[in-house]
């Protein structure tokens, strides 16, 4: 499980807090989606899971991390990396081997895993994403949606319990996207807990996560089912996010009905 | 000590509102080249220790303190390396100190002047000085890619320490190579990032003819004083440079 607990974030620099006093929990085997407008904490949020705040990212932290028991503020980001694996939004920021597999077996081999274990490891965490048969290729030779693939199996190879992911569908086709959303019900279904931070709530709405958090001006505006979070129309608008479509049109007949019965009375 | 994100720090441009950052562009490329020459003139230690110091209203004026403070942290390195090579090899800890404080000179004038000045100010100086378009904007252009790649370096640092990368700090070769995953995906994405440039300012018609300007700078009160300082900065470095570095003990005599 991961815990925040009352934590608060200002990077170096900055006048303000980029996340104050937020408290939450994120389980295994359920989809998270985090959505909010930009600079309202959402990336942040994720880069203190794996500890890269504030072992990377300097300031002045509130307020405690736990991943499985373990503060982020002791345990280094290596360790951290076999519970919580972060996928960032540009693949291209992680790639420098000549082949798929070498480039996967990269964190399995930083974080010390036996050879044995990191072969068994490359196999599963490319069959998972789909690119078994693409594995001798070079990375820099694969479409956007492959790539982002490998940079997901890049981080299921450390094994971790926790995948966030940050923006996945950025520059994705909708196939790409299509393929995301079974890829991370699978990892859900055997066990890991999801991250998703996104802007795209039609994608997300598709995903159909256990639970949305909105997080603005760097605290939680509200949490829930999605059902509750995406109706609740005013609230997202008022946050700068627009509602998915099916949730608009219904709340705009529903006020259509009301203003017509209204008249009708 | 070694902190190359530091160092970049240098090359950032036009961060500070300041008295400074107002002069007109070409006063300040003056002060800058000024600066420069200076501690070149000769190896005295008093010229060395007179443009040091020369330097401070400038660092007033400009509000860098901070900005070469860590530009400074950053170098400190090489500063190191250079006072034991030049211990080494001349066994004269004053031309030691000398050749030290010249490099500081240089890097303090180059943080000032990059942290009161924008990389189109920059540009307009050069064209001025009828330097070479191409080369006056491949010159901006690097200079506005500094932040961007410094934020690119950092992401790649930050995603491969996530798969649970750390940088060796024993053994050259060792240190080398795990520097790999680090470097790699930067001249990728360096690379990548010029042939996308490259294009847009084809599709913009760069380099299709003489290219006109577009903001005009004047000469304002205290440019002229800024000016003033300059010159008289040129005039006093020389005369101290005839002095002996014993010039310094007399008041304690």
């Amino acid at each position: 499980m991961i815990e925040f607990r009352n934590v608060s974030f200002r990077y170096e620099r900055s006048r303000g807090f980029a996340v104050k006093d937020i408290s939450l929990e994120f389980k295994v085997r359920r989809i998270y989606g985090v959505i909010g407008p930009n600079g309202s904490g959402k990336s942040t949020l994720l880069r203190m899971m794996n500890g890269l705040i504030p072992h990377f990212y300097r300031g002045e932290m509130v307020g405690r991390v736990l991943v499985d028991g373990m503060d982020t503020r002791e345990a280094s980001v290596a360790q951290l990396a076999r519970k919580v694996g972060l996928v960032f939004q540009n693949p291209e920021h992680m790639f420098f081997s000549e082949s798929v597999e070498e480039e996967v077996s990269f964190g399995p081999r930083s974080v010390g895993m036996d050879e044995s274990e990191i072969e068994d490891s490359i196999r599963w965490s490319l069959e998972e994403v789909g690119l078994w048969e693409l594995r001798g290729r070079s990375p820099w030779s694969l479409s956007g949606g492959e790539m982002k693939r490998l940079s997901i199996a890049c981080v299921l190879s450390m094994r971790p319990t926790f995948v966030a992911l940050d923006e996945p569908t950025v520059g994705q086709d909708a196939l790409s996207k299509d393929s995301l959303i079974n890829l991370l019900r699978n990892l859900r279904d055997e066990g890991k807990g999801i991250i998703v931070v996104t802007h795209d709530i039609e994608w997300l709405e598709e995903l159909d996560p256990d639970e949305v958090i909105v997080l603005s001006k760097g605290s939680v505006y509200e949490r829930g089912p999605p059902e509750d979070i995406f109706s609740d129309v005013r609230g997202l608008v008022m946050n700068q996010l627009m509602p998915p479509i099916s949730y608009l049109i219904e709340d705009l007949l529903r006020r259509c009905l009301s203003v017509r019965s209204a008249g009708n009375a | 000590m070694f902190d190359p994100l530091g160092m970049l720090e240098i090359f950032k441009t036009g961060q500070l509102e300041s008295v400074y950052a107002r002069l007109n562009p070409l006063v300040k490329f003056i002060l800058f080249i000024i600066f420069i020459i200076l501690p070149l003139i000769s190896t005295s230690f008093i010229l060395q220790l007179f443009s040091l110091v020369a330097q401070i209203p400038l660092i007033l004026m400009s509000r860098s303190g901070r900005k070469v403070i860590r530009s400074l942290r950053a170098s400190t390195f090489f500063i190191l390396i250079l006072i034991i090579l030049n211990y080494i090899t001349t066994n004269n800890i004053i031309f030691s100190l000398s050749m030290v404080i010249r490099l500081l000179v240089m890097i303090i004038a180059s943080a000032i002047f990059m942290s009161g000045s924008n990389p189109s100010e920059i540009g307009d100086v050069l064209s001025k000085m009828k330097v070479p378009t191409s080369i006056t904007f491949s010159f901006i252009v690097a200079l506005r890619f500094i932040p961007v790649l410094a934020d690119d370096f950092m992401n790649i640092v930050a995603s491969q320490a996530s798969r649970g990368h750390e940088v060796e700090r024993s053994g050259f070769i060792r240190r080398a190579k795990s520097l790999l995953p680090l470097l790699i995906p930067l001249i990728v994405i360096a690379i990548r990032r010029a042939q996308q440039l490259a294009e847009a300012l084809e599709s913009r018609c760069f380099g299709s003819g003489k290219r006109t300007s577009y903001i005009t700078y004047e000469v304002k009160f205290t440019d002229l004083l800024a000016l003033t300082y300059a010159i008289t900065v040129l005039l006093i470095g020389p005369l101290l440079a005839t002095l002996p570095p014993e010039f310094l003990l007399l008041p304690f005599r």
